[in-house]
């Protein structure tokens, strides 16, 4: 990161000043979102203190591994200037094949494999597309967004795909000693996703494009294939997410996901990933997913009505985003 | 009251006595082990409107907290559920609270209100689920901690009480009106739901079996309309034209009868033909009242919410209460369906036990 932002900002001593400058307000939006996520928790606890139980807080991690998990996908992606709508029905296409594997008995590496290569065939898919047309992304992952839906609809014959033998629901849903499994799921994505990001040159390359396209053109990135990696990474992660989502309900349903994509998103920009492209965070999308899902989870408390509750969360999604870009002014 | 707890009481150690060996155990502690049966084969039945004839009035405990996830609160099907749950609430004097996810597709977000609401402490809860499986881990959670569970209507999970019509018997009632509408006997047909569902099965099985009883109907056609109003509007305009001696077509709900209905009056058969749904939605009342629609057969949400809430105070008490509160298939037709639903299609209160 630091290389890359020295490249692009101006010649001099400026150029340090800057580097520390943005590199606080980086740390410093991490710390914003902690701090947001710390004080609603402290606010519902106030009103209800069972709220601070130990159930309850494991519970909405819980709720929140699946939201993180596609919210760091899509941060790979915005981190390279692009976005992806279609995560959401390619974690349906990828549940409905991995429902239909694990229903017909495969055994896990099969279904794994399986899942995977789903998720990566629908990254690929975007990621050629959006390299070979230059169509932008937004427009290429509203289509295969369709796509994708479409064929989880004719994969599963349009049926929610049940027998899901206990055993997945247990290996995926359930518990690794006192921890339910998604939640671990969830850590593991994150410290590869950020190791990845940090110490990798993939990593490098993927915020070079988004940072200075050009400039990483001419230092000699090979900008269609990462462009490309981004997109498979981001649909292979949301093939994660699918496994763990058949695995807590027991049953495949082709219209999962569409509910995913909207908290995803949110939580990876609340997270600090800059639309733009050249900045994110993994650690601040996991975040971003927990302050979601708290929410959630304090509104049921509170017993506000699911309908409401949708309006509160994007209310509370558009504040936070607001004190992000006064943070920045 | 006194009298009334000690007979309870009595009758209580009567059931214990008989399941020997549970007794013997249930014996050495205080607490009440619940148990989770109420999806097997064998679950003992009681209809709804017998709990207090059999069980006595229902104890009173004070400060007891329900919690209730529902599918989805946008279907009047639904809501009349929800009414019941409330009504019920108040009669017996404990706090109810309702969830529901945004619509009966949404099994993700139907699990997460389900797992916070456990996070709430309740002492028990009623529970809907959207499909057979979602609720699973939230499940799974109440029965480690022992806490009942009463389960509403349709999908079955493993409850301490299932609250719910017995499909079968729909298919069979719906059957039987047609037999002693058609003295002559003749043709019948029937539009099935979603294959797979287990409220299909039961009902299109219900309603062979009802036919096969009697001597003079012939089952000519029985075919998929997949719980859809399009789907059961080209099904019936098919076999009309294959076997136009039909006199009667069993549709699996009400949203395929209404498809049904509209085929029949755009053949010009209004009348002349017997159709009969299931659930007692709106638009087949409305059905019903314009002649388009002969009968449908209906568990009245209402008191399938109401008889949730009843048995999980009575469980509460100390009392046994059987795995299975079965929901009358009440038959409503146009001469009685005042005394059932009010101008605007929702249940009346109080039919059962007031």
């Amino acid at each position: 990161m630091a290389k890359l932002e020295a490249a692009n900002a101006s010649p001099g001593a400026a150029a340090t000043e800057k580097w520390s400058v943005r590199r606080l307000f980086s740390e410093w939006r991490e710390l914003g979102i902690i701090a947001a996520l710390i004080m609603t928790v402290l606010v519902f606890t106030a009103i209800d203190p069972e709220f601070l139980s130990s159930y309850n807080l494991v519970n909405i991690v819980l709720q929140a591994s699946v939201t993180a998990i596609l919210a760091m996908a899509v941060t790979f992606v915005i981190i390279t200037g692009g976005i992806d709508l279609s995560i959401g029905t390619a974690l349906a296409l990828s549940a409905v094949v991995s429902g239909l594997l694990m229903s017909q008995g495969y055994p896990l590496p099969v279904v794994v494999l399986g899942t995977l290569a789903t998720g990566a065939l629908a990254g690929l898919f975007n990621g050629t597309i959006i390299t070979l047309s230059g169509i932008t992304p937004f427009v290429v992952t509203l289509g295969s967004m369709s796509i994708f839906s479409g064929l989880a609809l004719i994969v599963s014959g349009g049926q929610t795909v049940y027998g899901i033998p206990p055993e997945f629901s247990d290996l995926l849903a359930g518990k690794i000693g006192p921890i339910p499994t998604p939640i671990v799921i969830a850590f593991v994505v994150l410290v590869v996703s950020s190791v990845v990001m940090r110490m990798t040159k993939l990593g490098e390359y993927l915020i070079a494009l988004g940072g200075a396209r050009e400039v990483a053109r001419l230092a000699g990135i090979k900008v269609g294939f990462y462009t490309a990696i981004a997109y498979v990474i981001s649909s292979s992660l949301a093939a994660v997410g699918a496994m763990v989502t058949v695995g807590r309900l027991g049953a495949a349903d082709p219209a999962l996901g569409a509910d995913l994509l909207l908290p995803a998103i949110a939580a990876a920009v609340m997270g600090g990933a800059d639309l733009n492209g050249g900045e994110g965070s993994m650690l601040g999308a996991v975040i971003g997913a927990l302050l979601i899902a708290t929410l959630q989870a304090g509104l049921t408390f509170l017993n506000v009505q699911a309908f409401y509750q949708q309006v509160a969360i994007g209310v509370v999604i558009i504040l936070a985003l607001l004190s992000n870009r006064l943070q920045k002014a | 009251m006194a009298y009334t707890n000690t007979t309870s009481r009595l009758r209580v150690s009567a059931i214990a006595a008989l399941a020997c060996g549970v007794a013997l155990f249930a014996s050495h502690s205080f607490a009440a082990d619940y148990t989770y049966n109420s999806d097997k084969p064998e679950a003992k039945q009681i209809v709804g409107a017998e709990l207090s004839k059999t069980l006595g009035a229902a104890p009173k405990k004070e400060g007891v907290k329900i919690g209730v996830v529902l599918k989805s609160l946008t279907n009047q099907y639904w809501q009349g559920i929800a009414r019941g749950v409330e009504a019920a609430a108040k009669d017996l004097g404990v706090e109810v609270t309702i969830q529901a996810a945004n619509s009966e597709a949404d099994p993700t977000q139907q699990l997460t209100i389900a797992q916070t609401m456990i996070g709430r402490n309740f002492d028990a809860y009623v529970l809907s689920p959207v499909s057979v499986s979602n609720l699973t881990p939230a499940v799974r959670e109440l029965q480690s901690r022992n806490v009942p569970i009463a389960n509403a209507d349709d999908a079955r999970i493993a409850a301490t009480v299932y609250i719910g019509p017995n499909h079968e018997l729909n298919g069979v009632v719906a059957a039987d009106y047609m037999a002693e509408h058609l003295p002559d006997g003749g043709e019948v047909a029937q539009i099935e739901g979603q294959a797979g569902s287990s409220a299909a099965i039961l009902r299109i099985k219900g309603f062979k079996e009802g036919i096969a009883k009697h001597a003079n109907l012939k089952l000519v056609a029985s075919v998929p309309g997949n719980w859809d109003g399009t789907q059961a509007y080209n099904a019936t305009q098919t076999i009309l034209r294959k076997n136009p001696d039909i006199k009667a077509i069993y549709a699996n709900n009400d949203t395929m009868a209404v498809g049904v209905a509209k085929a029949v009056t755009d053949m010009g058969l209004t009348g002349k033909i017997i159709v009969i749904g299931t659930d007692g939605i709106p638009a087949a009342l409305d059905g019903i009242k314009n002649g388009t629609i002969t009968a449908t057969v209906t568990p009245l949400p209402y008191y399938q919410g109401y008889w949730s809430v009843e048995s999980l105070v009575r469980l509460l008490g100390g009392q046994q209460v059987p795995d299975w509160i079965v929901a009358p298939a009440q038959l409503i037709t146009k001469d009685n369906m005042t005394e059932f639903f009010d101008d605007k299609y929702e249940v009346k209160e109080g039919l059962y036990n007031k």
